[in-house]
């Protein structure tokens, strides 16, 4: 097509690749755009290209016949459009004449003319053509001639539009040339920019890649380090918990002190130690047993060095003198105090050297003092318990200064470790004591120890921590049975001794050794001020007066049985002379009251026995026996009834008559006064005058009693009565006080 | 401070003196810190020790060896004297007697020692000195200096008068003490602590009587 189009044109543009620059939009607003809808609308209108040649020959027209006719019917109807127009505007009654038949060419155009351009647009548009028309001289006439003049002048009219169109548009296009000029240079810098641009965004490209993988590997980088320090943690606290730096190691083994800072890690190790089990606890136990290894190893060897150190001091305790020392070593109690086997094998071990020392000590002591013993055991012996006393006092002071680690000076650790120091002191002491209560023959002086040691229990049993309390009851009871056999011994020595037996004689005395028997014995006895002698039991007590009283009785008896020398009231006599004697000695000692009365019975017996014996001899002098025989066979004298009658039997008896009642009546006549003097003189060797003359009053009552009786009896079987009534018989004996008193308590005969 | 911890060391004072001059009491007054009428002999030698904190953190323990006055357990005596550093020999100011008996005490002491000992002469109840006393300072004194005891106090263990005076010249007297009988300061503060024994000195509020005391060194 003749008309240049501006899409065509601007597709021409297309071909250069460089030229990216996007496609205007919507186009310039050019007032071509009208131009370019125009033509649009006229696309229809065709010119025929014999249209160029409008006048060559009528074959070529009617050839084209068609198109002529064509042209011809647009052109009438152009022309009637404006000649319509023209009529409207002069005559518009006219005009509906020629619209009808106009009225194709004007759809056309209304269709080029009316709808999309609004009147402005049109306006110029006409406006436009009808200047250049005036320009280019040209003829509206010849425009619309619809012949080759018309067709020619609008092909001018075109080309000349279309020429100053192209010329408006170049004039237009000059003036995008310096902009064109400009956007050009700016595409040169655009392109370097975009090149950079590009170049920079590839590089930010690859750096972003990088930076990924670079975020990527710290990331992976974050996460090892985290694991790695969670690593780190569980490792720090596990060599804080399982392990021992090299200096707390060097500490543990190298290092010679023992300070603070070796129990601070020891107490580390320890729970270091303990804490393995938690470690042997997990699937894998090696570590644990490595670990538990190496801290038992190292446990060992600190145990090891502090016992060493422990022994070493408890071995020389003077080194304890260095307060620093005893406060270590005191650490070292405390620490090895809950390690039981470690603990018990240190303290026996000090157990025993200890009291191995105090053992030298004692016997040392002992050694010193050997002249005292010589002279005095009982001084020996204060001496030594008093030692012993201050020994223990020492030793638990010293034991408490030491062990006492727990802030309690009465712990069983102490107690015991004194005690089992002081256990072994048991046998030496008891050894030594022993020797002189068996050594010691008198009672008297193994009183006195006996006496200390009770004391000294006493005072034992006060201070705290021994069991040497023992000991002295061991020797408490050693000394009693000592006196005991000293005493049986002393008796059984007498009993067999012969001079024992030749002291006794005519004399009728007590032997000289019962007199020094009880010397020493009544010492003993008097300073008693317990209930029972030595403290014994009551069984002792009584078998222990049986051995200072009954004991010698029976001797004495047997041996004066076993004198020949000796009649009857001899017999009774030194008997009675020897219980007298030692009822003299015992009656002072309250302890022994209840033997007074035993021997007292005795002496009564005895008596008894002396005055029967003194009687019968009388009666016998009298020549009364056999009567005073007979008549006590009827019925005993000593009752209190008596009747003459029931004595009516004796007339049966040949002695019994008036002719011996008168020769005894002589007798009595010619011995009684005298009898006074033949008792007193056989009673001579009595050594109790009270008892001699309570035996003579007897004797005379007696017979009193029975010359009355036999008196009265007299009377009445022989009516014969004695020369001598009982009462005169009384007062010549001398015993008329006596005999009233006894008649008077007698019943009315 | 020094590092001597002593536990070896034992200090022996032997109390002696007629019955019931109040030996016991001044004992108990020093360690407990109290006193009783009623009257309790001692039986034999009773032992009692104590730690004492004197000034400038010394300490010392002592042993006190209460001795019974009744003549029964006289014989006992002797054998404690032997291994005594002091003997506190004690009478009644109201007791005339008591007082004439220093002379078989001291002698005891002088048998068993010879000069080798701390005489201390202690005249107790001096509460009871307006009504009822029966030795006077004279006398004591001029005993004092006649035997050469060490120094000689009166005191009242009821009244709580010189008590911890007394104690505290013996323990400064003790010949030992001044050079070695001091105690690292730690282990005072410890033993303080722990043992229920252990008083403070400090001198009795009632200063004592000018003429009740007498040193003679
Ligand atoms: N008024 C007074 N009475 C005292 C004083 N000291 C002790 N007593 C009393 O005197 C009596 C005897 O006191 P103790 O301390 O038992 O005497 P002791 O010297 O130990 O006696 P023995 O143990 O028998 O030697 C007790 O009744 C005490 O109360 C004192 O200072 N003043
Ligand atoms: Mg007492």
């Amino acid at each position: 097509m003749d008309f240049i189009d501006f899409d065509t044109f601007t597709k021409d543009n297309s071909t250069d690749n460089d030229w990216n620059l996007p496609q205007p939009q919507p186009a310039l607003s050019l007032p071509i755009t009208n131009i370019e809808n125009l033509s649009k609308k006229l696309s229809q209108f065709k010119l025929t290209k014999n249209l160029i040649i409008p006048n060559d020959s009528t074959t070529t027209i009617t050839v084209n016949n068609d198109e002529d006719e064509l042209m011809k019917k647009y052109a009438k109807l152009s022309i009637n459009l404006i000649s319509d127009e023209k009529k409207q505007e002069q005559d518009p009654e006219n005009g509906n004449e020629k619209s009808s038949s106009n009225s194709t060419l004007s759809t056309r155009l209304s269709r080029v003319l009316n709808d999309s351009l609004n009147d402005n647009d049109q306006r110029e548009i006409f406006s436009y053509i009808e200047n250049n028309l005036e320009e280019n001289e040209l003829n509206v006439q010849d425009l619309l001639d619809t012949g080759f003049v018309g067709s020619v002048s609008r092909s001018n009219f075109k080309n000349r539009i279309e020429s100053n169109l192209i010329k408006n548009h170049s004039k237009i296009l000059k003036e995008y040339q310096p902009v064109i000029k400009q956007l050009k240079s700016t595409e040169g810098k655009l392109n370097k920019f975009n090149e950079l641009n590009s170049s920079t965004e590839s590089i930010i490209d690859s750096h972003c890649q990088n930076s990924n993988k670079f975020n990527a590997r710290i990331n992976e980088l974050n996460k090892q380090q985290k694991l790695v320090l969670l690593k780190k943690q569980l490792l720090q606290s596990f060599n804080a918990k399982f392990t021992l730096t090299e200096y707390e190691e060097f500490v543990l083994t190298q290092s010679g002190e023992m300070n603070d800072e070796f129990f601070k890690v020891l107490s580390k190790l320890q729970k270091l130690n303990e804490n393995c089990y938690i470690l042997l606890s997990l699937d894998n136990c090696k570590l644990g047993n490595d670990i538990l290894n190496k801290s038992n190893q190292l446990l060992n060897s600190s145990n090891d060095k502090i016992i060493k150190f422990c022994n070493k001091s408890l071995g020389n305790l003077y080194s304890l003198n260095l307060k620093s020392k005893l406060v270590t070593l005191q650490k070292c109690l405390r620490y090895l105090q809950n390690k039981y086997n470690y603990f018990q094998n240190m303290i026996d071990n000090f157990i025993n050297s200890r009291s191995k020392f105090i053992n030298d000590e004692f016997l040392n002591y002992c050694e010193s003092n050997l002249e005292i013993v010589q002279q005095e055991s009982i001084r020996f012996i204060g001496d030594l318990l008093a030692y012993v006393h201050s020994l223990i006092v020492n030793e638990s002071e010293t034991i408490i200064a030491i062990f006492n680690i727990n802030e309690n000076e009465n712990d069983p650790i102490i107690q015991d470790i004194i005690n089992k120091i002081l256990m072994n002191l048991q046998k030496p002491i008891k050894l030594k004591i022993d020797h002189l209560i068996y050594s010691e023959t008198k009672v008297l002086t193994i009183f006195q120890i006996f006496n200390l040691l009770d004391l000294y229990v006493i005072m034992f049993k006060k201070i705290k921590g021994n069991n040497l309390i023992e000991v002295l009851h061991s020797l408490i009871s050693n000394c009693q049975d000592r006196i005991f056999s000293i005493i049986s011994n002393k008796l059984s020595i007498i009993k067999q001794s012969n001079s024992a037996r030749l002291e006794l004689d005519t004399d009728l005395q007590p032997p000289n050794w019962i007199i020094e028997f009880y010397s020493d014995i009544l010492n003993l006895l008097d300073q008693i001020k317990t209930k029972t002698i030595l403290n014994l039991t009551t069984d002792s007590h009584e078998k222990f007066l049986d051995l200072i009283i009954n004991s010698p009785v029976e001797i004495f008896n047997s041996h004066v049985e076993l004198n020949k020398a000796f009649n009857k009231k001899d017999n009774l006599i030194i008997k009675f002379n020897f219980l007298d004697l030692i009822q003299s000695k015992v009656i002072p000692i309250s302890l022994l009251s209840d033997k007074v009365i035993e021997i007292n019975s005795q002496i009564n017996d005895i008596t008894e026995k002396l005055t029967t014996l003194e009687y019968v001899n009388l009666l016998k002098s009298l020549h009364l026996e056999n009567i005073y025989n007979v008549s006590n066979m009827i019925c005993p004298f000593s009752d209190e009834f008596f009747d003459t009658s029931i004595y009516e039997p004796i007339k049966e008896n040949k002695l019994y008559n008036l002719e011996s009642m008168k020769q005894i009546d002589e007798k009595i006549q010619e011995i009684l006064p005298n009898s006074i003097i033949e008792i007193q003189q056989s009673l001579l060797k009595v050594n109790s005058p009270m008892i001699v003359n309570d035996t003579i009053n007897q004797v005379f009552i007696n017979f009193i009693k029975f010359i009355k009786k036999l008196n009265l009896i007299n009377k009445e079987i022989l009516d014969f009565e004695f020369t001598w009534s009982d009462y005169e018989m009384a007062t010549m004996l001398g015993i008329e006080e006596v005999y009233d008193k006894e008649i008077a308590s007698l019943p009315d005969t | 401070m020094s590092d001597k911890s002593n536990i070896l060391k034992k200090y022996k004072i032997v109390f002696l003196g007629d019955q019931s001059v109040g030996k016991t009491s001044l004992i108990t007054r020093f360690m407990y810190d109290t006193f009783d009428e009623t009257y309790a002999a001692t039986i034999g030698i009773d032992f009692l020790s104590k730690t004492m904190y004197l000034e400038e953190g010394k300490t010392i323990r002592l042993q006190l060896w209460d001795t019974a006055g009744q003549e029964r357990f006289r014989s006992l005596i002797p054998s404690y004297i032997r291994d005594s550093h002091v003997a506190v020999i004690c009478y009644d100011i109201t007791n005339k007697k008591s007082f004439l008996n220093l002379d078989k005490w001291i002698k005891d002491v002088k048998l068993e020692r010879g000069d080798d000992v701390i005489i201390v002469l202690v005249g107790n109840k001096s509460d009871l000195a307006n009504d009822k006393r029966q030795v006077t300072i004279e006398d004591v004194e001029s005993l004092h200096l006649k035997i050469g005891s060490k120094f000689f106090i009166e005191t009242s263990t009821k009244a709580n008068h010189n008590v911890k005076l007394l104690f505290k010249k013996i323990a400064q007297s003790l010949p030992e003490f001044n050079n070695e009988g001091t105690e690292n300061e730690n282990n005072t503060s410890n033993n303080n602590h722990n043992n229920p024994e252990t008083i403070d000195i400090t001198i009795d509020k009632n200063a004592p009587n000018p003429q009740t005391l007498n040193t003679c060194c």
